[in-house]
């Protein structure tokens, strides 16, 4: 049992007078004082029937020489945590994006709201250029033409955020399959529970889990594997396979 | 078109909504986390089209596609199984349980559109 603050005091107020041989021996006599204070402890609980330990035994367990790790340390629980945790990051990531795409959207609606102007507009200076070619809208007929290539390339880029907005959102799918991953080493760790039940003491058994994912297929198998799916679908359509 | 999609992962439930939305199909979608879930749905929904996740809590999609082909109001309505799952084995069990198409997780939109297709006789 750890020492008080007036234990402590009184330890290093004798430090400071003794000399290094009568330390050890004040250590020696501190620590036989915590051993025997164990002792009696452990003795106690014993005699008492030795109920099971609730919560708030965790002292009594260490007592008897089981150390069982904090509730804040349990695996189990920690890893449903992380899984929780990142579906709940990533649906709010996932909801700036869809909030990216609509404000997208919104730019896009804008420059086909333009668009009508700017042609009509080029219609007309395309006729005076033609018709007048002397004059000094020639030149102001320059500039325009920079403004439609830029509302071109302002076209062309929104259409690129589009896209990499609507592929970001498609690899967040990593959610699920990294989730489905922790969730076969909490199965692994379920089996080593019953061995180790105290050390992963969890209150996983009341929570519904879903059947863990036999294969998940790696990034560099997938194309391998859609053309194994297809297959066996075509197969099933033939009657080859029973 | 009216679809349901059943999905454990708030996420991937998103994710299939938006990209139903992306290629066309956005209509009308329904949710639900698990099979359990979707029947329940179901018992006051007509719908055109299922996609459903296979591992899920409380009641796993092979539970439920099997329960849905055994009902005959909703016995040939078209199936989509997207799941992690990848074994020959499993894709077998699921294709015999009734599903009509199937999809291996991470997909992408291009596949989702070409099974709806496929299983809505859109395309050859």
């Amino acid at each position: 049992m750890a020492p008080d603050q007036s234990e402590i005091d009184a330890l290093l107020a004798e430090f400071s007078k003794k000399d290094s041989s009568e330390l050890d021996s004040i250590m020696d006599s501190y620590e036989e004082k915590e051993e025997s204070e164990i002792e009696n402890k452990a003795m106690t609980h014993k005699s008492e029937g030795s109920e099971p330990l609730g919560e708030g035994d965790v002292e009594a367990e260490k007592l008897k020489g089981v150390r069982l790790p904090p509730k804040e340390h349990r695996v189990i629980d920690r890893l449903d945590e992380i899984n929780r945790e990142s579906e709940e990051k990533v649906n709010k990531l996932f909801e700036k994006l869809e909030s990216i795409s609509a404000e997208v959207d919104e730019v896009e609606n804008l420059i086909e709201d333009i668009k009508p102007y700017v042609n009509k507009h080029k219609e007309f200076m395309d006729f005076f250029v033609e018709h007048f070619p002397k004059t000094s809208i020639k030149k102001n007929y320059e500039y325009f033409k920079n403004i439609v290539n830029i509302l071109n390339e302002i076209e062309t880029k929104v259409n690129s955020i589009r896209d990499n907005t609507f592929d970001a959102m498609d690899i967040l799918q990593f959610q699920d399959i990294t989730r489905q991953k922790i969730e076969r080493v909490i199965s692994v760790i379920k089996a080593l529970h019953d061995y180790l039940n105290n050390w992963f003491a969890s209150d996983y058994e009341s929570v519904p889990r879903a059947r863990v994912a036999h294969t998940i297929v790696e990034e560099h198998e997938k194309e391998k594997v859609d053309q194994e799916v297809e297959e066996i679908i075509k197969q099933m359509q033939r009657g080859e396979i029973k | 078109m009216k679809i349901i999609t059943i999905d454990d992962s708030s996420t991937m439930r998103r994710i299939i909504k938006n990209t139903l939305k992306r290629i066309g199909y956005g209509d009308e979608i329904l949710e639900a986390e698990n099979g359990k879930e979707a029947l329940e749905i179901l018992e006051n929904n007509d719908v055109d089209l299922i996609i459903t996740d296979w591992n899920m809590p409380v009641m796993d999609g092979l539970t439920f596609v099997k329960k849905i082909r055994a009902n005959k109001k909703f016995d040939d309505v078209p199936i989509i199984m997207v799941t992690t799952e990848a074994a020959k084995e499993d894709i077998i069990t699921a294709l015999k349980a009734g599903v009509n198409n199937y999809i291996v997780k991470p997909f992408t939109p291009q596949v989702l559109k070409e099974k709806i297709e496929t299983v809505m006789g859109l395309k050859e």
